[in-house]
């Protein structure tokens, strides 16, 4: 899958996994900073985004520490999908 | 010192609810629009029975004009049954893999008063009871002693429960709700003080639970509250055309006329002796004439409450 | 005039034993009850938690009650009835007496065997075992087989639930509205809990390592405990062996997060200093901290931020007994109490079970070896729990 596209569908299964229904998928910067500032979410929202990952793309993050740089937005997200998609 | 109930907040199905509105055995709350009450990142992972919990807990201190609590205390018998399905199922379908932690976190009993807590920023006494139909005694007593004892101005106290798809066909089944009865849910809750505010009708005077005894006992105790404050109403907990065989014999054993029926208004639920406790309050405001009123609340024969408003 | 309230009767069954003293002498061994999944059926055999070997037969035997029942009954009823073991027949006829239990989810190990097929097909599973699920059932059933006519109650304020009750009925002897007050808790694992925490990534597949640097989260554990309470004027009328006194008891809300702590520990801080003015004793009177200590990041380093700002330079003698217990929810706070009492009324300090490394920026350290003979006069207790439910309890000599 190309990165663009990959970044599209993380925005919409971002939105709805964390059912923030106040937010347009198209909205979300790709580098926009999800936790703390820009977007503004928190540690329940990392841990679903862990299960968003492991059901939609099989991949299991174990080590809570990996999970800021992970998710520090959805560019990041994406690489870490394609790189460990790869491997 | 006295214990004074400053306000009401409550959610609740219709109360003017007729046979028409009750739908498929199921009286269900009418909600409010939960904008005003919590901010969007909130309500997005919030259930049914923390938002219905929560608001009338935010009506009921709104109510009482108090901005901060010096206690917490709610009772609910069944807990948030949403997320705790929603849980189980997802951990059998999917064989114990990828699990969402969000209905987890809120299936705790005790995500309605921490809820509260977190909306007001309280860090005072919070606590939660769970015991079926002493759910919303425990809680009121807990609130009455701590007023008794000083350690506590205001007290927000409150009874929730919600019904939902499983418990509904569960309860159903295993005879916790009877053919004849009425599936209900609701929040209830109250500010009381030491202190009386304005619109103040009532007074907690007494509050007893029993577990495992007879009803001649309970009607002995009922009678001795009787005639120390000369009752002239009594609430009970039946549907007033299948009235409870335990309800019939208290209301022999007192004769007191003026008898009030309160299922047929919110249906059966652990915790609708604190719909009753809001009816007291509201009877005593429109009937000037009734002074004090008995709540009576029972479950399989064996465990039995009584509590006692007076006017004020 | 308000009545002074001891304690005079534990009882406790957890992964170190089936009885008080089997549970203290695995502590004398250093022998953590802590292990890989055996009895407990889940996909998640890399977990280490503290079970209880026996199984629910087992169980039902030695509580001479039906094996339908659910286990956190089973455990229910085998302490209540140890702690209760010294006290007369009439005990509940005679004396104003109350039954105050705790538990974060019931009957859950039922349920969750219900909803196995109840999910496929509706009427596929055994009805009955709905009516475990409620947290009220546990506490109405073994309440009626103990002969209990008198207020019966549950609280569920997530891992600070017993410790709750144990403040309830300390309050109502207090205020002279209740005589005894058997009070306590239980839970037992289930894959509900199991899998829940497991989904906030805060379990230790290995031993855990509570106060270490190198934690990485906590042992889930089963169990349940009970202490007897009743004023004094009863127990010296029943000629009841004293234990300790309970002196403290605050209840505090967090109000930061619904399952982690504040970075300041404003909660923890408010039931510590809370439980402190109750008792009306200074923070140096304090002897040894029995610490909530789960062994999470979070936890242990709130928990210690809040100590070390209340107790300054002087920090009692403290340790996790969770090192060797596990987590046990809901009965973790009575659990603890038990330690406690002990501990004063025998001189114990009890340790934990393993520590190298200390926390970061922080200065506690745990006691590492079991010790008797010491002179323990001041117990603090300390449970906190999900939705920020943060509870001190202080016993004394």
């Amino acid at each position: 899958m190309e990165l663009e596209e990959l970044k599209q569908k993380l925005k919409q299964q971002i939105v709805t996994q964390l059912k923030l229904n106040e937010v347009k998928p198209e909205e979300i910067g790709d580098d926009e900073q999800l936790f703390g500032k820009g977007l503004g979410l928190d540690s329940i929202d990392a841990l679903e985004l862990v299960v968003l990952l492991e059901e939609e793309y099989g991949l299991k993050i174990n080590h809570s520490e990996d999970g800021p740089k992970i998710f520090y937005s959805v560019s990041t997200i994406a690489n870490f999908i394609l790189e460990n998609k790869k491997a | 010192m006295a214990v004074y109930i400053n306000s009401i907040g409550q959610i609740a199905p219709n109360s003017l609810a007729n046979e028409e509105q009750i739908i498929a055995g199921k009286l269900t709350c009418i909600e409010p629009d939960y904008s005003a009450f919590f901010d969007s990142r909130t309500l997005r992972r919030i259930s049914r029975i923390i938002k219905i919990g929560t608001t009338s807990a935010m009506m009921a201190l709104k109510n009482a004009t108090v901005e901060m609590p010096d206690a917490i205390i709610v009772g609910t018998g069944f807990g948030c049954q949403e997320d705790t399905s929603l849980f189980l199922r997802k951990l059998i379908t999917n064989k114990e893999e990828t699990l969402n932690p969000t209905p987890f976190i809120f299936s705790t009993h005790n995500s309605i008063a921490s809820q509260i807590a977190l909306q007001l920023k309280c860090h005072a006494y919070n606590s939660t009871y769970s015991h079926r139909n002493f759910s919303f005694e425990s809680a009121l007593l807990d609130a009455y002693l701590l007023i008794k004892d000083d350690d506590a101005q205001h007290v927000l106290v409150g009874g929730v429960d919600e019904i939902i798809d499983d418990s509904f066909d569960l309860f159903t089944r295993i005879g916790y709700l009877k053919p004849t009865d009425i599936a209900g849910e609701g929040a209830s809750f109250f500010v009381l003080s030491d202190v009386k505010s304005k619109d103040c009708v009532a007074e907690l005077k007494s509050i007893e639970f029993v577990a495992n005894t007879e009803i001649a006992t309970i009607i002995d105790k009922a009678k001795t509250l009787y005639h120390e404050y000369s009752i002239d109403a009594i609430i009970v907990g039946s549907h007033p055309d299948h009235v409870h065989q335990n309800d019939q014999d208290l209301i022999a054993a007192l004769k007191i006329e003026n008898t009030i029926f309160y299922k047929q208004l919110c249906g059966e639920y652990a915790t609708s002796s604190a719909y009753a406790f809001a009816t007291a309050n509201t009877l005593l405001k429109e009937n000037k004439a009734v002074k004090n009123v008995l709540i009576y609340n029972q479950y399989a024969n064996s465990n039995h409450s009584l509590i006692l408003l007076s006017a004020c | 005039m308000q009545n002074k309230v001891v304690v005079t009767g534990l009882g406790l069954i957890s992964a170190l034993g089936n009885n008080v003293n089997e549970c203290v002498a695995a502590f004398e061994k250093h022998q953590s009850g802590v292990d890989k999944i055996k009895r407990l059926k889940t996909n998640h055999v890399e977990l280490s938690v503290a079970e209880i070997k026996s199984t629910n037969a087992e169980l039902a035997a030695i509580a001479g009650l039906s094996v339908e029942l659910s286990r956190s009954i089973l455990l229910s009823y085998i302490a209540t009835k140890e702690a209760i073991a010294t006290l007369p027949a009439n005990f509940s006829t005679d004396f104003r007496t109350a039954y105050i239990s705790a538990t974060t989810v019931g009957g859950m190990d039922k349920t969750e065997v219900f909803f196995e097929n109840y999910v496929d097909d509706n009427n596929a599973s055994n009805i009955e075992f709905i009516r475990h699920h409620d947290c009220g059932k546990i506490t109405d059933f073994v309440a009626k087989e103990i002969g209990i006519k008198g207020m019966v109650t549950t609280i569920s304020t997530a891992c600070s639930s017993s410790a709750n009750a144990i403040a309830l009925g300390t309050r109502m002897i207090k205020q002279n509205l209740l005589d005894i007050a058997i009070v306590g808790g239980v839970d037992a694992l289930t894959k509900f809990t199991l899998n829940g925490f497991n989904t906030l990534q805060i379990l230790d597949t290995e031993q855990c390592r509570p106060l270490d640097e190198s934690r990485v989260g906590l042992n889930l554990g089963e169990g349940a405990a009970y202490l007897v309470l009743m004023s004094e004027n009863v127990a010296k009328q029943l000629n009841q062996e004293i234990f300790c006194n309970v002196v403290g008891y605050h209840n505090a809300n967090d109000s930061f997060h619904q399952t982690a702590l504040s970075d300041d520990a404003k909660g923890p801080t408010l039931a510590m200093q809370g439980a402190l003015k109750k008792s009306g004793l200074q923070a140096n009177d304090i002897d040894y901290i029995n610490m909530h200590g789960t062994g999470t990041r979070n936890n242990d380093n709130a928990e210690a931020i809040a100590i070390q700002s209340i107790f300054k330079d002087k920090i009692p003698k403290l340790s996790s007994t969770k090192s060797f217990t596990g987590h046990t929810l809901g009965a973790s706070g009575a659990v603890e109490a038990v330690f406690s009492a002990l501990a004063i009324k025998q001189g114990i300090v009890f340790p934990n079970y393993s520590f190298e490394q200390p926390m970061e920026n922080l200065t506690i350290l745990p006691e590492k070896i079991f010790l008797r003979h010491q002179d323990i006069n001041h117990v603090m207790s300390n449970s906190f729990g999900f939705g920020g439910n943060c509870s001190s309890l202080i016993f004394s000599k």
